[in-house]
């Protein structure tokens, strides 16, 4: 009676485990990348001391810092929300861009049409920030979180992020 | 013998027609993206200001950021890999429209460090514009202008043994927005 119990106990612990390992390893990304993130920051259109959208991530006091960027789901490369034709693909996942400034401030990205007006076009996430005057000048580094309601997370870091190279943060200066 | 002829051909048509139905009729197979590439540009003089603005006689250094998909990791593993980045046969390259073309190395950045300091590892190459470079498209043309500019796009290629391929283009390549390409100035 007794092995019989042993035996029925050892079947079921063999029926059960197996699902009880696997279940923490499929919830969530579990760091696959769920979508590809491109991103570039530009001098925006406010108080500008140079060219207006061009790339730079040296910027002046009153001066706008805009980030621009694309997120292509990584199974088939392509926009979610198709170039502007399906923006309700994006709202029914739940897509969000975050910028996020190491100060703690962080600035929710629009999924939007570039230009506005006239063609040609693109479609992709954007954002700006009026740099304050009386901003601290320096180095503050920056990165993008990009999630959905499957909880997917793709992080993303400028290139060379984390190491003492000169320019990957934005760098505020004086006017 | 009639009867068995046309069940045979039934059945060989049930089989070909889904073939035949979805060769011709579907759109180009969407590829699974294999690497997450990123790429961008800096100024080579050693202040590594970002930039897409250039003037004849500067350098462009072009960084890119290669991970696997699959694990989210730099396959070159920070140098720890770089037996691995081999066996892949990871090739990484800048492109200009004006058929030029940039390999670019994987190493580590900035070369030289204290041993407190941080290192990156990533793909870059180096472009010394010449003095007399005349870039192919008038950048006075753009949707905002750059009076006395030309430009020339670029993007980035990474390959592989495996016939992998990912191209990097700047965001709003396909619009007249400035970031499209670089944009190169008279010294």
């Amino acid at each position: 009676m007794r092995r019989m119990f042993i035996l029925l106990f050892c079947a079921a612990l063999i029926a059960f485990v197996p699902p009880l390992t696997t279940q923490p390893a499929s919830a969530g990304p579990q760091g696959k990348l769920v979508y590809w993130v491109m991103a570039d920051l530009v001098r925006g259109s406010i108080q500008p001391t140079g060219t207006v959208c061009v790339q730079t991530n040296v910027f002046k006091h009153g001066e706008e810092v805009v980030w621009r960027v694309k997120v292509l789901e990584v199974s088939t490369s392509e926009d979610p929300g198709d170039n502007g034709k399906n923006p309700t693909a994006i709202e029914e996942r739940g897509i969000k861009v975050t910028a996020y400034l190491e100060n703690g401030m962080s600035f929710p990205l629009r999924y939007g049409r570039h230009p506005g007006r006239g063609e040609p076009a693109a479609w992709f996430w954007a954002t700006g920030w009026k740099v304050p005057d009386d901003f601290p000048i320096g180095r503050l580094k920056w990165w993008l979180v990009v999630t959905d309601k499957t909880s997917a997370f793709v992080r993303f870091d400028p290139i060379g992020s984390g190491a003492n190279l000169p320019a990957p943060p934005i760098i505020i200066e004086r006017r | 013998m009639r009867g068995k002829a046309t069940l045979i051909a039934g059945a060989a048509l049930l089989l070909v027609l889904p073939l035949l139905a979805s060769a011709p009729g579907e759109a180009a197979p969407r590829t699974r993206v294999a690497y997450w590439l990123m790429a961008d540009v800096i100024r080579g003089d050693g202040s590594g200001v970002q930039t897409n603005v250039f003037k004849q006689g500067d350098e462009v250094v072009f960084r890119a950021r290669v991970l696997d998909i699959a694990t989210g990791q730099d396959p070159g593993r920070a140098g720890q890999g770089l037996k691995a980045l081999k066996d892949l046969g990871l090739k990484v390259t800048a492109y200009l429209e004006d058929g030029q073309s940039f390999p670019m190395t994987y190493g580590r950045h900035p070369a030289q460090v204290g041993p407190r300091e941080t290192v990156s590892w990533f793909w870059t190459a180096s472009w010394k514009i010449p003095a007399t470079y005349n870039a192919p498209n008038d950048a006075g043309g753009l949707r905002i202008p750059v009076a006395g500019g030309r430009y020339v796009k670029w993007w980035v290629i990474v390959t592989d043994k495996s016939g992998a391929s990912v191209r990097f283009d700047p965001i709003g390549v396909e619009t007249t927005l400035p970031p499209i390409g670089l944009i190169i100035e008279k010294r």
